[in-house]
């Protein structure tokens, strides 16, 4: 009885010291228990380096891509609500009487041509006329770049002192065209004056019919007192 | 790793299970604990099943080493969260955002057609604004010749005897005029009446001479172009 009973207790023991060392080994801290782990901070890291960080680029550019979009929508909402207020057929009239009083092109001989005419009805007599295409260079924006063009030439007459200063002056008010005089010089000869002047007359040649909607759009009606003076000006033309 | 423990406890009831033999040899009378009191930790080790349960209770060591390994778990799976969040939020971010940009982008080609239609008037209105801009460059400091002509005419004739025979005007207002006075003192009552003009910006008296029946002069100057800018063109 004893021998069994010795047997059965040994081998509970060896059963008791098995599930000790097994359990033992179990509390264990293994390299597969953090392996988890590291490869969770891993994985987050890569991910981090090569999705999250492009992503979020992406989600910025696409958010400052917005913010442009947005900007381009109110713009162009502005432009929409100037342009709804021009009236189509006012703004071809007054396009009309732009292009007389600075003309896409102006003929050399025909503003000769009314200049002399002027001088003859202020009862002035023609000693010198002659005048080209000029191009002036200027800064600024113009449709030749920095290049405004016109007609010029210099001219002499001979007259009254009285006649003389009422030829400038309808050269300025009465002139259709848009003038300028340079290098005015009268003089005095037995009571004849002479006058030499340089005068220009200006045009706008035709432009590419192309716009940029985004570009900065100024409305002509901003300026109506100009456009009134156009306006004038095209009717004695008429 | 979260079944680990409980295997723990299936060997540890079986290592109990094995002492039901001893019972009868060593009968112990298990302490009655009390129902609302819960057992002191380690107390279940001891006691189980009616018998003795003689594997150790853990040491401080193995006690902290099973609590890092439930700490890493934990975390493990914390850090599982928060990746699967951050990943949702990211990519949730991006999709809202080029949804957003695409929605604008659409709204903006709507405008765009809309203003491409009034582009005429946009030429149109450039066309007559060109034209204005050369109009004020050209014009805008512009002055009336016969205005100055008069002008200094009229200076000339207060003076007295002073006739001016010869005009020459430049740019910025610029001028010399050249004439002839019965004498001297007129030149100088002209020239002082130019010098006290409140128009003109600078003058001097370039030259003076007599001639056979009077003193002729030429005065070189310079008027102020605001007084005599032209709103007439």
């Amino acid at each position: 009885m004893s021998i069994v009973s010795n047997a059965v207790n040994a081998t509970k023991t060896k059963k008791e010291v098995d599930a000790i060392s097994e359990r033992v080994k179990k509390t264990k801290l293994r390299i597969t228990d953090v392996i988890i782990p590291i490869l969770v901070v891993v994985i987050l890291i890569i991910l981090g380096v090569f999705v999250f960080v492009p992503m979020i680029k992406k989600a910025v550019t696409f958010q400052t891509e917005h913010k442009v979009v947005l900007e381009k929508e109110a713009q162009l909402v502005a432009l929409e609500k100037t342009l709804t207020a021009m009236d189509e057929g006012i703004l071809q009239s007054d396009l009309v009487n732009a292009q007389k009083v600075i003309p896409n092109t102006l003929k050399v001989s025909s503003f000769m041509y009314y200049i002399d005419n002027l001088a003859g009805q202020k009862g002035l007599t023609s000693s010198e006329i002659s005048a080209g295409d000029i191009k002036i260079n200027t800064e600024g924006e113009t449709s030749e770049g920095n290049y405004i063009l016109g007609v010029s030439g210099p001219l002499a007459y001979e007259g009254s002192l009285a006649n003389a200063l009422s030829f400038l002056d309808s050269l300025y008010s009465v002139s259709p065209y848009i003038i300028t005089i340079e290098n005015l010089d009268m003089e005095a000869f037995n009571n004849v004056w002479k006058i030499k002047l340089s005068v220009t007359g200006y045009y706008v040649p035709v432009s590419v019919s192309s716009v940029d909607i985004y570009s900065k759009f100024t409305p002509y009606s901003k300026f109506q007192e100009i456009v009134s003076i156009f306006e004038t000006k095209a009717s004695q033309l008429d | 790793m979260n079944n680990k423990e409980p295997e723990t406890k299936n060997i540890e009831k079986k290592v109990v299970e094995q002492k039901a033999p001893v019972k009868p040899i060593q009968p112990v009378t298990q302490p009655e604990v009390p129902k609302n009191e819960t057992p002191k930790p380690g107390y279940e080790n001891i006691m189980a099943e009616n018998g003795v349960n003689l594997i150790p209770t853990l040491s401080k060591e193995e006690v902290v080493v099973a609590e890092k390994k439930k700490k890493l778990n934990v975390g493990s799976i914390v850090s599982l969260l928060i990746l699967v969040v951050v990943s949702i939020l990211i990519v949730g971010f991006n999709i809202v955002s080029r949804m957003s940009l695409n929605n604008e982008k659409e709204k903006l080609k709507t405008y765009e057609n809309q203003i491409t239609k009034m582009t005429q008037k946009m030429i149109s209105s450039n066309e007559i604004s060109e034209r204005i801009q050369l109009y004020n460059r050209v014009l805008g400091e512009n002055y009336s010749p016969k205005s100055v002509v008069d002008y200094l005419n009229s200076i000339a004739s207060k003076s007295g005897t002073a006739i001016i025979t010869n005009f020459a005007l430049g740019q910025d207002l610029l001028f010399t005029i050249e004439g002839k006075a019965s004498d001297m003192e007129n030149i100088s009552k002209f020239w002082y009446l130019l010098s006290n003009d409140p128009k003109m910006e600078t003058v001097a008296l370039q030259s003076v001479g007599n001639s056979e029946n009077n003193v002729r002069f030429v005065f070189k100057g310079k008027l102020i172009m605001k007084d005599f800018l032209s709103s007439t063109n």
